[in-house]
Parts: C-alpha cells; structure tokens; sequence
C-alpha cells in the first residue's frame, strides 16, 4: 500500500509542528565505538543487513532471520545514567531504527588491544568452533555472560552459561566444547564490555543527540523516535495505521518473513520513564516499554512461578529486546504471559489522546488478534496483582522443545484453599482457541469443591468441553484436548506434593 | 625414510595429540570468510522465486510489477531463460533449471531477479505473480501399493535394487521355524540438513572463465558439473571455498541455484550474488528422505539369530532416483546365516533427497538397533549379551576378516562407564525422584572409506612449508588435521605450516563425505611431505659440505626443522641450511595416494556402541535425556579435540532425530509446513546433556597409511535407537516412528 500524498503531507505538517523542538533525519548509533549517522534507506534495514552489506562488517552471521539461532547476536549498549550497559540481541529483528542513541559492539569490536579476549582464548583452546558460523554470535553471548563476571572474578557455572547460551544454535558441535570453554574462561582476564571503549565520551555525544527525536522518511516510509509519551500518542492519533515496534520480536518477524511492510513505524525506546518496574500497594506495575528480561528480573523473588516461565520464553536474545507490552498487544493465542496476566486479574493502562483508560485482561482479547484497543492508544503500563499468600499459582507451558519454542499448550491456575476445601480457582489456558481463554465452568465446578484428585479429574472432563483446539504443525488439537484435561491432574499432584513436603 | 607416522610414536609431536585447531583465530574473530562474504567489485545480487505449489505448469509469471522497481536489471523465469544446451547429460544431479514450466515440488526454483541491492532483488522477487495450474501432488509413501506389499507380505517386495539388497541363506524356511521372533514396521521422516550456514554463490565470468565462490563440500565435483551444464572445458571454472559452514551431506551436490546464479551473471555480464534464506532451502537443496523400513528377526531359544529380513522404502522425486540405504550394514551386523535385504524407491511430488549425515545407516540402524532391543526382551536376554552372542567373527556377507573390530570392546567398554549392570531390565522399573528412568542402548558401524588423493608441498627457503590440497574443511578439521600430518611428517613445528584447501586450481582431492577426507587427504599430504623431502635428502647426501653427505637415505630422519641420521641425533643440518646452500629457490614435493586392493583383502568398518539414560517426567511424559555414553573403535584418532568435537556434534545430530527433527509436509498440497528453524527444531544445549565419548585403542594397519578410520558419521548411527529404546524401558511404550514426542507416548 502507498502511502497516501495527503497523509505525507499530514506527516510533513506534523514534523512542523514540532519543530519548536529539534528534529533530526537521521537515526544516530555507535558501531564499535564509532559513531554512525544513518539516513534514507540504509536506517529501515535489519541491522544484521547494514553491519554485512553496508559496513562490510561479515562476522556478524545471518542463518534463520528470525531471532531462532543466535548467530546474529551483538551487544546493544544503552545509557543508563552515567553507564553504558550491554545486553545481546539478535541483530537480525533489530533494523537500524530501533537503535537510536545506542552503542553496537560486534563481534569485530571484541577484541581487546588486537588480541583474543578471555572467552575467545578459551573458545580456541577447546575447539568451541568447528564450521565456524555459528560462532561469533556464541563469542559475543558468552562475552555479555563475562561482562557480568569482571568484578566479581567469580568462574561461571555451568547453569549460567548455559542459560547465557540458549538463543544460540550450533549445528556441529554438540555444544559440549562451547559450555567447556566458558566453565575453563579466565574470568581474571575478564575485561567489562564498559571498558572496551570510551563510555563517557559515549555518551556524551548520544546526549548531544537525546534532545532531538528522529523522523526518518524513505520513499513512502516513515520513522519516528517519540521521547515522551503524549508525542507518541499524538503522533498515533494522527496516523491511524502507525506501527509501534518495540522489542520488534514479533514485528520484524513478520517483516521478514510475512513480507509485513509497515510504513509508518514509531518506536517507543527512548520514550522516558516507561521502562520502570515497582512495587506498590501489592501491585506490580510494569512500564509500556519494560523488556521481558527486566520483568524476569523482578519476578525471581517476588513470583517465583511467572519466573520460571519467563525462563523458557524465548532467549535471552529475544528477553533483552521484547517487552511485555509487545507480548499482550500481539496477542497471540499461546503468548506465554496472557494466563498468567488474566488469572492474576492484572489490568492494562492504556494512553490514548482522550487520557488513561483501564482495562482488565481477559477482556483486552475480543477475537483473533482483536483488541479493546483505540487507534491512537498505546499500552503504558500493566498492573499485576501479586499472588497472595494463601493463593497457589501454578503456570504450564508445554512445547515441542523445552527452550526457545513457542507454545502448544498454556495454562494458569491459581487457588485458594482452605484445609481441603477449595474456596476459588482461576483457570486460563491457551493455544486452545483464538484467544486465550478462562474456563468459568471449571471454575466454578471447583468452587467448594474438595481438594482431592477425583474433583480434579472431574475438572479436567469439563475443562475439555470449554475449549475449541485446532491441529497445526505444533500439534493436534486431540493432543492439546488430552492436556487440557490432565493438567489439572497434574496441578492437584503439584499441589499435594508440596504439601507433603511440607508436612515432612 | 623420512619421518613416516604411526611408525615411530615418539616422532609424532601433533598427530594424535588433542590440538588447537589452525583455524580457530579466524573463527573466533568473524574473520573467516564464508562464501557469501567475499569482496568482489562490481556486484550485484539475486534473489530466487521458488514455486508455491508442488505440482503443476506455470501458465503466467507477471513480472511488471517487480521489473518497475529501482535497481532491477533482469528477471529471468521459464519464459525467458537461456537455453543450456549441453551436448551431453551433465554428471551430478539431475537440476530443474528453468528449461520447462513444470512445477515438481513445492519450493522449486523457477525464477530469480537480479537488482543493484539485496532488498530490492527480494523485493522484486515477492512482486512477481505467478499463475499454476495445479494438479494435485501425491507425497505419502502410505499411499502406494509399494507400502501396501511391505505391509502385508514377507516375500520379496517391490523391485529389489540388487547393488543395495542382500540375500544370503534361505530367510523364508529359517524365519518360519524361529523359535522367537520380532516383526515390526518402523519409520523415520522427511529431515532437513540445516547447515548454519545457507546456500550461497557468488559467480563471476571473464570471457569464457567462470569463477565460483561457493559453499560447498566438493570442489572439484562442483567444477565438474557446472562446466558441463554450460559446456565449457572443467579448465575454465574455478571454485573457491575456503570456509564451508556446515554442511552434513547437503552441500556434496551442485544444485540448481549453483547453475541459475552463473547463468545470471553471464546475463548481466557482472558478478552475481546468490544466498538462499532459511525457508528457501527446504525442498531444492536435499533433505534425508522418509524411510518406511520393516524387519524381521528370528533367534533360536539361545539367541542365536537365524533369520534377518530388512525391506526399506524410501520417498524419492519423480525426476530422480535417491536410495537411501537403510539396509546396507545390517547384512554385516551380526551373524546370521539367512538374510534378506531389500531397498525400493516410491517417487513423490517433492524435491529429491540427498546424503544426509550417515545416510542409510541413520534410519537404518534405528530399525535394526530397535528391533534387536525388541528381540533381547522377546528372549529375556540383555541386549548387549544378545549381541555379543551374535558378534560375527568375519564379514559374514563377504567372508573377508574384519581389517579391525572393536565392537566387544566397545560394548563391555561403553556399558562399564554408563553403569549398565544397574540396569532392572525390567520396563518402567527405574525411576529417579518422581521421573520414570530408562537405560538403552545400541550398536553403531560406519564403513570405512578411502579415494585418490592429491597433495602438494612446498618448502620454502624461510624453513617454512606451504601445504595444499583442493579438499573443503566443513567444520571437521581439514586445516588442523592436516597441517599435522604436515607438521610432524616435515619435522616441522605447526605454526610453520600453512595450509591451503578450497581451490578447484589446487592438487585435487575427494569429496568431503564418507567421512573419508582424513585418510584419503591425510595419506596424500603425508606422502607429498616425504617426495619433497626426499628430494632434500638426496640434495644433502650430494652436498660435501653437508654432515649427512654421503648417509644412506633410509637412516636419515626429519625432526627438529632439519634432516638427522636416525641413529646419531646430533648429525644432520636444518633445512634451511641445505636450501641456503644449494640455491633452491624452494623445495616442491607432489604425490598423489590411492587405496590399494586392501578392500578385497579385508572389510574395513568403524563400529561404536551408545548408552542412553532419559527420564520422563510422569505426568507430561516429556522424554528428556540425560546421559549418554558413546565408545567407538575408529582406528587412529588424529587429533583428539577435533576428534571428540566430530562425535559429540554427530551425537547430537542423533539427539535431534531421536527426539525432534522433522519436516512436516502437508498430505493434501504438497509444501512444507515447518520451513524455518522457529517450528523445524534442532537441539538446543539444553537438550543436549553432557557427553562421553570413549576411544578404543585400535590400531589398523590395513586401512591407510595414517591408520585412521572416519569418525563424522558413525556417531549419529545407533544414536536415536538407544534414546527409543531407553523410552521403552523407561515407559514401556515402543515408539518405532521417529522423532519420539509426548503425543506419541501418552
Ligand atoms: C525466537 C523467538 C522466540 C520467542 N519466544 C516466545 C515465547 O517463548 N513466548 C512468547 O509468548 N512469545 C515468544 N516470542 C514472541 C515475542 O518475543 C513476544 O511476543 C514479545 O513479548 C514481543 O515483544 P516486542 O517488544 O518484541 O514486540 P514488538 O514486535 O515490538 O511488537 C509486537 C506488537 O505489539 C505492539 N505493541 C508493542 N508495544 C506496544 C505498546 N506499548 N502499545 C501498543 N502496542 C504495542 C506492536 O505494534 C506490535 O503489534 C518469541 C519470538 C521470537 C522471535
Ligand atoms: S539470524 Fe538467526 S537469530 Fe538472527
Ligand atoms: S560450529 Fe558449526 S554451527 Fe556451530
């Protein structure tokens, strides 16, 4: 679709109307220390595109395009008060835009002084490359993983690379030679990433920059780089079809693999203070543009269970770079965090031209990828309820493969007990039907119910006549039926071996 | 003579020894260059249309649309393509390169558009609306009467590919009077290679000279065939390869993208860059066929097999014929005086197979190595002492001895580290916490192969050496391996060796698959080292200045940067010395090595044995493995990282078809459903526990110079049989249709 002559002129108007504030055309980021200006064309390619074709700058792999193997990995660094701090991404679903104002460390900027750093000493001496390709994104993910280990010196453990590895495919090894080079890493020589190159001087210049946004315009496409939010809502108001990309995990997905061609894209990264996690009145509340690896973060102690799940979603490739926001307004069937978000209660706050509206989850979904969602509104906040005390939250993913797979199946279920008798459930699962879904006849079956493994069972008959599964290429809808039905078994076995433990 | 290895062990400073791989430098730094990654001026790019249908003729490609948009210079599709006249049929696969508008596979590739830039090739590519019409494709072996005899009948089925099929015995009489038996049907599916690395050209004409940078595990194959398709002496191609990202069989084939992307550049008359994406290359590129694969053992009540019948059916194109030989090493397994054997082929509306990572032992030591495990349970017998029982002494399908067989070794070796005599054979008798626990294991074998090989070494007047070879190294070592045999044959520390592969100009060499490039290029490189020091020795026994004037040549060793008499460590001069002073501008030595008649007097094989330890979680049943322990006899390990790298990546391998490899194709339309690493799955580290790998001692002098047997293939063999067979005694759920997911155990 081109873009109207009319709407490029509401555009133009709009950029004037600004214009008390500085604009800039250009997108401005670091790549090892230098700084680049990208303009035109070259500022809505894949990053992993401009650092191959443009930079020439080829240790940075390309293999699946969509965020799945890691060979694309590179640092972004962003500036958090006087600091920069590196996080791995995949540069592949990253394009050129959304990293305004950061600083980009490929696996061309590693080396320390000309020689191999810590981690590529450690990766030669025990033949953690055998093709090679997949190998630069390893180093640079092993790198950040090294990044965190300099102060204390402290080795890494087996668990913490691995972890640190998961977003990374590696077709010949068999890994067993790259998880042995991080365990056999010299962390003394581990050198912070901060310290490769000039941060203050860094940062300096991003901040001669931080007071113009962009507005970046390429044939019928336009980008702009709001810094607040009432920018980005005017912004949106005015153009109805304005993409928002954040992490862009699913956005550029589709981009690359969809032929999904938005032209007019708004990226909400240097939009101040919507990133921000706390905790008050027992709500947790989650800024629009919180990365899901800040909400791990968080979670770790104050929800163990939603946890645990957000370690098996996606890598920490995709956790860097996608947000929460992104998660809820995709809204696909079998996003990971929408049963847990619905049997929480948890609550939207959505900005849009006319103020702040409010709107519970499970009534956010109105059909396949239908929203309560107004054309000018974004999401800027999520309150989530935290579990109560009394409360068992328990929350199931079942895919294919345990890491770095999408969902067949998900379910949340939180109860509240009393002795053995259950006083409420909450009940949601996904990648049952077009939206994820709350099962009130269970639910209300179990209300009053005894706590034993025949009410559960029971649940399960009627939690399977609330569904409507389809059969795709993650599995059959009987299949998903049949877990439908036994995963409360097994949340009620969960739940009595707890206890039993306990109890000893 | 000169430093010959194996002879004298205390000569071989690096074969053998677990070192640094030469390359590692450049692989750590993103500094190596891939075949995508090469500077050329001038360049413009690609990108392939492939069909959206399996089967059909293209009616219309409307490419207005696509050629209105800046930067594109030229769409070729059926319409328009060049005609490739060859004068004969070219050697390597047969290639659909835009000569007719039949569609014979979903993903074909029929068209591609050359622009100025990447994105607008692709672009463009998207713009071109093409118009089938459709005929409806058949892509389920289930569905024809080949699959129907397999099924129903236990005489002969099929036509039987005699090259492939075994008979020995009368199997009919002796299965019918086993007193136990197992008779059961097993499958493996459609598996895409996934190289990390993607298909990638870059081709460049001068005038009538071709020159190729590409991915790919035969160079000189590769020249071959694309001379042919354009009628061209092979002398005026050039392919160069320097870095192959992976390749596990797909990359031994030229294929058609090879051809399209030279003929584009011969078009436009610049050079052209072709790189497939992810999803281009299921279907045009290879891919492990379907194996529907039925076996039939019978055991007298000692376990002594009597009768062995393996018929295997695999899906091939209608344009090609593919075999994948699924029954080729069972005639050798064990010993059993009735066999039959058979290989048969149904063609299908999809792409044609390839080599793919042991291909035929793969799938068929999943049949083989499960159905044993179900005959151990049928007799009460341990599966290991089940095949101990049936070792055969000799080859019992050629009769020749064996060059070398570790197998018991491997097994009692193997079993010792796993912790085998734990095992309650007992199916879900073993748990740890609340998860079910199985043990299982298999057998493995890998024949051993060996080519013609060339070599060339140059000494230099520096004392350095440059070594050179056409060969690939796909990730397996070549450079390492080889600058090693160099090292130690010239007396040379590694870090004065430089070795170069890659090159079509360059001394020719075999394929890189079969896991043969070790022997065969290993046995020319340390002969091409012995020729050019020869010609030194005999310099230096003529020189009168030299202290080995006059020496005999046999007592007079390399070692030390220098030639010493054997028997006197301090006579002898360095090389450089001898090369100063006789003026030689440098030192060249050129061999070629080939196998003997050593295949006639022996049956060369590497055999392994693999334990598997999974733990099912009791209610999601989700098989998660948690242990393996694999023991191989593959006679000389040359470099023992390098070594261990190959098995723990083709372990791996196995792990992945065990447990969830697949490509998904849809019955009714034909086109692949999981065309992306997002929904086709490889292992992640988190599915890959930690490994063991044990090698036996095995010393083989029959086989080649350098004694070393293959090691790249045998590690996935046997492996996706010992993780079903620990799922069975885990659960007591046979699964015999891979990959093994909880909807198949629950
Ligand atoms: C390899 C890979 C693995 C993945 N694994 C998982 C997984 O395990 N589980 C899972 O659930 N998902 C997974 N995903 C999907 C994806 O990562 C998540 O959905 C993620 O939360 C999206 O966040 P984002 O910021 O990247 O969204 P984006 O792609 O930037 O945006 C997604 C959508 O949300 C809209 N949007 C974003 N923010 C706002 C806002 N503040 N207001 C209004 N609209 C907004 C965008 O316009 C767009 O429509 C995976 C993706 C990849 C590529
Ligand atoms: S190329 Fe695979 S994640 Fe980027
Ligand atoms: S070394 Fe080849 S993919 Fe990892």
């Amino acid at each position: 679709m081109l873009l109207g002559c009319w709407q490029r002129y509401h555009i133009y108007a709009f950029a004037r109307w600004l214009n008390f504030k500085p604009m800039r055309d250009y997108i401005v980021l670091y790549i090892n220390g230098k700084e680049c200006r990208v303009a035109g064309a070259d500022a809505f390619l894949p990053l992993s595109s401009y650092l191959r074709y443009v930079q020439s700058a080829t240790g940075t792999k390309v293999v699946c395009e969509e965020g799945d193997c890691g060979a694309c990995t590179v640092l972004s660094g962003a500036v958090s008060g006087d600091e920069i701090a590196y996080r791995p991404i995949n540069a592949c679903i990253q394009n050129v835009y959304q990293l305004d104002l950061r600083h980009v460390i490929t696996i061309e900027g590693l080396k320390v002084d000309g020689e191999l750093n810590c981690v590529q000493k450690s990766m030669v001496q025990n033949q953690g490359a055998q093709c090679g390709f997949c190998t630069p994104g390893i180093v640079v993910a092993m790198c950040s993983l090294f990044d965190k280990k300099c102060e204390s010196k402290t080795p890494a453990t087996e668990e913490e690379i691995r972890d640190a590895l998961t977003g990374n495919l590696c077709r010949c090894t068999g890994y067993e030679p790259i998880i042995r080079a991080g365990l056999e890493t010299n962390t003394e020589e581990a050198i912070a990433l901060r310290a490769l190159y000039p941060s203050r001087q860094i940062i300096e210049s991003i901040g001669k920059h931080k007071g113009d946004a962009p507005l970046v315009q390429y044939e019928e496409r336009i980008f702009f780089g709001p810094q607040s939010i009432s920018e980005a809502v005017e912004f949106k108001a005015k153009h109805a079809g304005t993409t928002i990309i954040q992490g862009g995990t699913d956005v550029c997905v589709q981009m690359n693999k969809r032929g999904f061609d938005p032209k007019v894209i708004m990226s909400l990264n240097n939009v101040s203070g919507l990133n921000e996690l706390n905790v008050e009145d027992g709500i947790l509340r989650v800024g629009g543009r919180a990365t899901l690896a800040q909400l791990e973060e968080k979670v770790t102690q104050l929800i163990p269970e939603f946890a645990d799940i957000l370690w098996v979603f996606g890598s920490p490739q995709i956790k860097n770079a996608g947000t929460l926001a992104g998660n809820i307004v995709n809204a696909s069937p079998i996003a990971d965090t929408i049963p847990f978000l619905y049997v929480m209660d948890a609550e939207f706050e959505l900005t849009g031209s006319k103020g702040v509206r409010k709107v519970k989850a499970d009534s956010f979904y109105k059909g396949y990828k239908k929203l309560d969602l107004q054309s000018d509104e974004i999401v800027t906040q999520v309150n989530i309820p935290l579990p109560k005390k009394s409360s068992t939250l328990k929350l199931y993913k079942v895919s294919k493969r345990k890491n770095l797979d999408i969902s067949t199946f998900t379910a949340a279920v939180v109860m509240e007990r009393e002795n053995d008798q259950i006083r409420s459930a909450r009940i949601a699962y996904g990648g049952v039907a077009e939206v994820v879904l709350r099962l009130p006849k269970t639910e209300e079956f179990l209300a009053g119910k005894k706590f034993t493994e025949e009410t559960f069972v029971a649940a399960g008959k009627i939690a399977r006549g609330e569904i409507r599964p389809i059969s795709d290429v993650r599995g059959e809808a009987d299949f998903r039926l049949i877990l439908a039905e036994t995963i409360l078994e097994k949340f009620f076995h969960e739940c009595n071996e707890e206890q039993a433990a306990w109890a000893r | 003579m000169a430093g010959k290895i194996g002879e004298s062990e205390q000569s071989a400073k690096y074969v053998g020894k677990a070192v640094n791989r030469v390359d590692g430098h450049s692989k750590v730094t993103g500094a190596a260059t891939y075949a995508a990654e090469h500077k050329i001026d001038d360049l413009v790019y690609a990108a392939l249309i492939q069909s959206t249908i399996a089967k059909g003729t293209i009616t219309k490609m409307d490419t207005s649309e696509a050629e209105r948009l800046p930067g594109v210079k030229v769409i070729i599709t059926p319409f328009n393509a060049p005609r490739l006249s060859s004068k004969s049929t070219p050697s390597g696969r047969s290639l659909l390169l835009l000569q007719d508008k039949q569609v014979q596979h979903d993903r074909q590739n029929i068209g591609l558009v050359i622009a100025d830039t990447w994105e607008s090739a692709s672009h463009a590519a998207s713009l071109v609306k093409v118009s089938y019409k459709q005929t409806e494709p058949q892509v389920e072996i289930e569905k024809h009467a080949t699959y129907e005899k397999l099924k129903s009948t236990t005489s002969e089925i099929g036509k039987q590919i005699s090259a492939a099929g075994h008979k020995r015995g009368d199997f009919s009489q002796a299965f019918a009077s086993g007193a136990h038996k197992v008779d059961q049907i097993y499958s493996t599916p459609m598996e895409s290679h996934n190289p990390m690395e993607p298909f990638a050209v870059i081709a460049s004409w001068e005038g009538e000279h071709l020159t190729l940078y590409d991915t790919t595990q035969a160079v000189f194959a590769t020249r071959k065939t694309v001379a042919e398709h354009f009628d061209i002496p092979e002398s005026h191609v050039r392919i160069i390869s320097p870095f192959v990202g992976g390749g596990f069989g797909s990359k031994l084939s030229t294929w058609s993208h090879v051809i399209l992307a030279a003929m584009a550049a011969r078009k436009v008359n610049l050079p052209v860059k072709l790189v497939l994406s992810r999803a281009q290359m299921y279907g045009p590129v290879g891919f492990r066929p379907k194996t529907i694969q039925r076996i039939l053992l019978a055991a007298d009540k000692n376990g002594k097999l009597t009768a062995i019948r393996h018929d295997n059916i695999n899906e091939t194109s209608h344009f090609e014929d593919y075999v994948e030989a699924s029954t080729h090493t069972t005639s050798r397994m064990y010993a059993c005086p009735n066999l039959i054997t058979s290989q048969n082929q149904v063609a299908l509306d999809i792409g044609t197979p390839t080599w793919m990572r042991a291909p035929g032992e793969a799938p068929g030591s999943f049949a083989l190595e499960s159905a044993m495990d179900e005959l151990a349970y049928e007799l009460g017998l341990d599966p290991i002492e089940l095949r101990v029982r049936n070792y055969p002494e000799k080859d019992p399908e050629s009769g020749l001895p064996w060059s070398s067989n570790s197998l018991r070794e491997c097994y009692k070796v193997g079993a010792e580290k796993f912790g085998w005599h734990k095992r309650n054979p007992e199916p879900k008798s073993m748990r740890a916490g609340k998860d079910l626990l199985g043990w299982g294991m298999a057998a493995a074998t890998y024949p051993t192969y060996r080519m013609a090989a060339n070599a060339q070494v140059t000494i230099l007047p520096s004392g350095e050496a440059l070594v050179q070879a056409g060969s690939q190294d796909i990730g397996t070592g070549t450079y390492t391996i080889m600058s090693q045999v160099a090292a130690d044959t010239l007396g040379l520390p590694i870090e004065k060796i430089k070795f170069e592969l890659g090159d079509s100009t360059l001394p020719r060499t075999p394929l890189s698959g079969g896991s043969m490039t070790a022997a065969s290029v290993g046995s020319a490189v340390q002969l091409a080292c012995q020729t050019a020091l020869n010609s030194l020795i005999k310099t230096a026994i003529a020189d009168q200045v030299s202290p080995l004037y006059q020496a005999k040549a046999e007592s007079i060793v390399a070692r030390d940067e220098g030639l010493y008499l054997s028997s006197d460590s301090k006579k002898g001069e360095r090389l450089t010395d001898i090369i100063k002073r006789n003026k030689l501008k440098q030192v060249v030595g050129k061999a070629e090595s080939k196998p003997g008649n050593e295949d006639e007097k022996y049956s060369m094989h590497s055999y392994g044995a693999i334990f598997a330890e999974v733990k099912i979680d009791s209610d999601l049943v989700r098989p998660k493995l948690t242990r393996m322990v694999g023991a191989y006899g593959a006679g000389k390990i040359l470099n023992l990282k390098t070594a261990r790298n190959q098995m723990f990546g083709g372990m791996t391998f196995g792990i992945g078809m065990a447990l969830m490899e697949h490509t998904l194709i849809d019955p009714k339309l034909g086109r692949i459903m999981n065309a992306d690493l997002a929904e086709y799955h490889l292992p992640v580290n988190l599915d890959v526990p930690n490994l063991d790998v044990i090698f036996i001692d095995e010393h083989d002098p029959h086989i080649n110079p350098l004694g070393a047997k293959g090691i790249g293939e045998i590690s996935i063999t046997g492996v996706a049989a010992a993780i079903a067979n620990a799922v069975y005694h885990a659960t007591g759920k046979r699964i015999r249709d891979l990959p093994i997911t909880i909807d198949k155990i629950m």
